[in-house]
């Protein structure tokens, strides 16, 4: 029941403030193709140098620039130290589940020095050294465990920030030598975008080349697979998406990660009109209205069966599509106490993702596929 | 004499009906548009099954909670501002909302909930509910011990503040300690909310409320005599101690099960009873105690309606309407030309 | 229920404080009050007249011995049927505004109304009653926070007497009050007492009129309290102990107290009647007793009109047409 609810806010939470830098339609040009990311890497001579635009939410015009200079060479000219990063890094914390499931693809969980929230990792291998040390939990962004993160000697720790960093705590890190890197990838809002992300750790941990023909791979399988869908395809369920709590409904917008998957694997996001930046907050009577007319449920928040939905809101379970039994959640591969590899390993592997919910929403393009990620509620 | 009772019926009376015209009003008007001969027939059961689902399911328990809960809180709050004299006095003040938010942030602050019940029994959609209500239980037993113990009414009130200013401390060092997603979620409850309430919840909301209320009006006599001071109401019979205590018990019921099942609604408890006074210029509780309900009622039927005015299914937390009538009547209390207290 | 009945009576009381450790405030009270009997409570400050007071009217516990009113002990009479015996009226101001008079006297018929305080035929009666009886029937429809002081008190007064009970007990009634009103407060317990035969027991610092009116004084004094009519405490010299100091003096024969002067010279006064008598205070004021065989004389002269004043030193002569002038001469002469 309380994760049922936590999840519908961490999901509201994570599809909000999506705002794609300059684009303001729902709709991708082609199918699949994501428009401009906020990571950009180019290549100067023996370095590298990575920009990160709008590093976190509202902060347009925002750039961050960091330099990627492997450990034997000399200093380029006219760059700080403060901006520099020595690849291939030794000791990284992350504070983010994705930033855990982009270094297990490449195989560098050994560099993994701490995390955050390890009640919520789903990662085994990651949960097997937080259980002997190895691997250390310092704490959520508001009360960040300075003193372990100055002690664990990171080379570098991977943030990512919610608002302006001098809210938070951990600008003051950059005092202490420990240099703090604004990973925007969950702001990201379309699948291929965040995943390009591994790049960087691909950069970071020196498997460069790893990382790039995993994500070559992946895009190919995303894109040949959309193109697939929307050749095929003639008519679009409409797909209700995330739970409400308390009488209020935070709507996603139409831009938001899930809302381009949907799109992307041929349904129809109700609100789809919604171009907005945020989740909006609806009465529930008004998104029930819509829902009424919904063929599919996808993600309603952390409900592992439709009795916890009824629980929670017996109202809903008078939905259409909740008595048909339509309602897929994305908990499939889900720890004891919380953890959902959808928000690690998924993120890798949008393709996967994608046909997850293809076969949810046009199981006939799909025969004989059993999902990874989802699962259909009972 | 005899023509001021009769004006004061039929001002009852008006109030009444007021409340049920606002009462229809509020399912007409809902966050989703829908024409008022549609809603009519969903009533009646002669609708779409579309419609009656959104009017039965929706609109109308809505609506009920809103007249048991703005009637609760209303009567709680003159309660408290006659059994310790003072205007401002309500059950935000006593820590009622503190203790049911103590109980609600413990079910989802804390990482390893203290009140996990069982997923998918019957009692799994109270959780919340049922930490609310031994929240604010448990304060209204600390008041009641305190009270017993202390003679001068003025040092409970000032303990119950203290208490409420505790555990809001406490409810903070357990945000601290949390996420942005169990943050967001509590707050979204701290915003008070109307809608999300079953039939059988509406029910426990009822019968806590009557209870409250009957009790309540079992003690009209003593509440008059207790405005002109305790040394005045003792010497006129009224026995202090077991009515300090069967005043608060009912203060608390009523404002507890509000809380548990609606969240913290801000000012209704202070403000409605003024308005009340306001109204019908009586300090008689005879006249008070249903004026206040009624009042209290009213207003909150009103807060539901305007909080959906923005249209096109957006709405306004209710607290935000409530303290946007309330915080003015205060004011005016404290300012007005009669000043502070003159109308009590 | 005749009068003269005892119908408040103290055995060996105890009266004080229970804190941590109990405070007595005084001990071994045994006193007495009838019906129809108006009794005032002297003392000094401090002395613990509220103290004895809210004690005697079971609002604060004795701390050993016993009170009975009407016959039962304090400990026995419950809770419902003490408010019918006894009405007490506090020092504290009525804080409440926005309730009319006659609402705040028909709170006194509370222990003989129903659960929801619905006032009887027999209930409206007694509060007219109550209200004329104080005189303030005209102002029943009025807000108490719209009448005078004297006239609140009056209230609180009217509504111990609606309350119907046969001994009043009030703390301070006259205090904060002018002194028309005191002698009008006053007057109206003498009538209380003396028309519907109830017994009054009321603590005050108006000596003058406690002394005149009462029928009975208790006067209490840090050895404790002694009780009699006020002229067997004048007799006895209790009244003079209690209150005189370096300062003050008490006159037996006049029955009041006056400043203790310095006397430092003497002037003889011829003159009779009521004029010389104020000659002589006004002399006494500025230090001059009379002496028959003083030098210095004031002559009375009494016209029709008015009266004018004469010091004559054997040679010389001064005539005043007010007794300021007189005085205000004599002592600028002399210094």
């Amino acid at each position: 029941m309380t994760r049922f609810i936590l999840s519908v806010i961490t999901a509201a939470l994570m599809f909000s403030s999506c705002r794609n830098a300059g684009d303001n339609k729902a709709l991708n040009p082609g199918a699949g193709t994501p428009a401009p990311g906020r990571l950009t890497i180019e290549k100067e001579k023996h370095y590298f140098k990575v920009t990160v635009s709008e590093p976190w939410q509202n902060s347009s015009g925002i750039k961050h620039v960091w330099y990627l200079v492997p450990r034997d060479s000399a200093m380029p000219a006219g760059i700080s130290e403060a901006q520099t990063i020595r690849i291939p890094v030794r000791r990284m914390i992350c504070m983010s589940a994705t930033h855990i499931a982009m270094m297990r693809a490449l195989g560098a969980e050994s560099l993994i020095a701490g995390i955050s929230g390890s009640s919520l990792i789903y990662d085994s291998v990651v949960r097997e050294g937080l259980h002997n040390g190895t691997i250390r939990d310092v704490g959520y962004e508001g009360n960040l465990n300075m003193e372990l993160v100055v002690s664990l000697a990171p080379d570098l720790l991977m943030a990512y920030g919610v608002a302006d960093p001098s809210t938070g705590n951990t600008s003051r890190l950059s005092e202490t030598g420990v240099k703090v890197f604004y990973n925007a990838d969950y702001l990201e809002e379309h699948p291929l975008s965040r995943c390009e992300w591994i790049r960087l750790f691909g950069l970071l941990t020196g498997r460069e080349k790893m990382a790039d023909s995993i994500f070559a791979g992946v895009s190919g399988a995303y894109r040949d697979l959309a193109e697939k869908v929307s050749d095929a395809v003639t008519d679009r369920p409409d797909v209700l998406l995330g739970a409400p709590w308390e009488d209020v409904w935070y709507v996603s917008p139409a831009g938001s990660y899930i809302g381009r998957l949907i799109e992307d694997a041929g349904g129809h996001y109700i609100y789809s009109d919604m171009t907005g930046l945020n989740s909006v907050p609806y009465s529930v009577e008004s998104v029930f209205r819509k829902a009424m007319e919904a063929d599919l449920w996808i993600n309603p928040g952390a409900a592992d069966n439709l009795a916890e939905i009824a629980a929670a809101d017996p109202r809903l379970a008078a939905l259409p599509l909740f008595r048909e039994g339509n309602v897929w959640n994305n908990r499939l591969r889900v720890t004891e106490a919380g953890g959902n590899d959808y928000w690690e390993s998924a993120v890798v592997r949008p393709d996967l993702l994608l046909s997850d919910i293809v076969s949810i929403i046009h199981p006939g393009l799909m025969p004989g596929y059993v999902q990874i990620y989802y699962r259909k509620l009972e | 004499m005899k023509a001021g009772s009769t004006r004061l019926a039929f001002s009852l009376a008006g109030l009444f009906l007021l409340m049920l015209l606002l009462f229809m009003a509020d399912m007409l008007i809902g966050s989703t548009q829908m024409a008022a001969h549609d809603v009519l027939r969903a009533l009646f059961g002669t609708g779409s099954a579309g419609d009656e689902l959104i009017v039965m399911q929706f609109r109308l328990p809505k609506a009920l909670t809103a007249i048991l809960a703005g009637a609760a809180m209303s009567v709680s709050g003159l309660l408290m501002q006659t059994l310790f004299r003072n205007p401002l006095a309500g059950p935000d003040v006593m820590g009622v909302s503190s203790g049911a938010g103590l109980g609600v942030a413990l079910t989802l602050l804390t990482l390893t909930p203290l009140f996990t019940l069982a997923e998918g029994s019957i009692l799994s959609g109270w959780g919340v509910i049922l930490a609310a209500w031994a929240g604010a239980g448990a304060v209204m037993l600390i008041i009641m011990a305190v009270s017993a113990r202390m003679r001068d009414i003025m040092t409970v009130l000032i303990i119950g503040m203290l208490l409420a200013s505790a555990i809001s401390a406490v409810v903070s060092l357990m945000q601290y300690f949390s996420n942005e997603v169990m943050l967001r979620t509590y707050v979204i409850w701290t915003m008070g909310n109307l809608g999300n309430i079953s039939y059988p919840q509406i029910r426990a909301l009822a019968l806590a409320t009557m209870a409250g209320l009957a009790i309540a009006f079992t003690m009209v006599k003593p509440l008059n005599a207790i405005l002109m001071g305790e040394t005045f109401s003792r010497t006129v019979g009224v026995r202090m101690q077991r009515t300090r205590i069967v005043l608060l018990a009912s203060a608390s019921i009523l404002a507890g099960s509000v809380t548990a099942f609606c969240g913290p609604l801000a000012f209704i408890g202070v403000a409605v009873p003024h308005i009340a006074r306001l109204l019908f210029g009586t300090t008689d509780h005879r006249i008070l105690l249903p004026a206040t309900a009624l009042a209290g009622a009213v207003i909150l039927l009103l807060s539901d309606i305007i909080s959906v005015l923005p249209g096109g299914g957006q709405v306004i937390p209710v607290n935000t309407v409530t303290s946007l009538i309330g915080i003015p009547v205060v004011l005016w209390i404290i300012l007005g030309k009669t000043g502070l207290g003159r109308r009590f | 229920m005749s009068r003269g009945e005892t119908i408040a009576e103290t055995h060996d009381l105890e009266i004080g404080y229970r804190r941590k450790r109990s405070i007595t405030v005084m001990d071994h009270l045994s006193l007495k009050a009838r019906r129809g009997e108006l009794v005032a409570l002297i003392g000094r400050n401090g002395t613990g007249k509220s103290t004895l007071l809210r004690t005697l009217v079971g609002l604060q516990p004795a701390l050993a011995g016993e009170v009975i009113l009407d016959g039962t002990s304090l400990h026995e009479t419950g809770s419902a049927q003490l408010p019918r015996i006894v009405s007490f009226v506090s020092t504290e101001p009525l804080a409440l505004r926005n309730i009319k008079v006659r609402d705040v006297v028909a709170l006194g018929r509370f222990p003989y109304t129903n659960w929801i305080g619905t006032l009887t035929e027999a209930d409206r009666t007694a509060v007219t009653a109550a209200l004329e009886a104080t005189g303030i029937a005209r102002l029943e429809n009025r807000s108490i926070d719209n009448i005078s002081d004297g006239e609140k008190q009056r209230t609180l007064i009217a509504r111990s007497l609606a309350q119907d009970t046969g001994l009043l007990v009030m703390d301070e009634p006259t205090a904060f009050l002018d002194l028309p009103s005191r002698y009008g407060i006053v007057s109206l317990l003498r009538r209380l007492t003396r028309e519907k035969g109830k017994c009054v027991i009321y603590s005050t610092h108006d000596l003058e009129t406690a002394i005149n009116e009462a029928d009975r004084i208790w006067l209490m004094t840090e050895e404790g309290v002694c009780e009699g009519a006020p002229e067997d405490l004048i007799l006895n010299g209790s009244l003079a102990r209690a209150f005189e100091s370096p300062l003050l003096s008490f006159s037996i024969s006049d029955g009041t107290f006056s400043f203790v002067r310095d006397r430092q010279s003497t002037i003889a006064l011829e003159g009779r009647g009521k004029a010389a008598k104020l000659t002589a205070r006004a002399l006494a004021r500025c230090g001059y007793t009379t002496d028959t065989d003083a030098v210095r004389k004031v002559k009375l002269l009494e016209g029709s009109h008015k009266t004018e004043w004469i010091i004559t030193d054997g040679s010389r002569e001064e005539r005043y047409t007010s007794l300021y002038d007189l005085v205000a001469d004599l002592q600028r002469t002399d210094h």
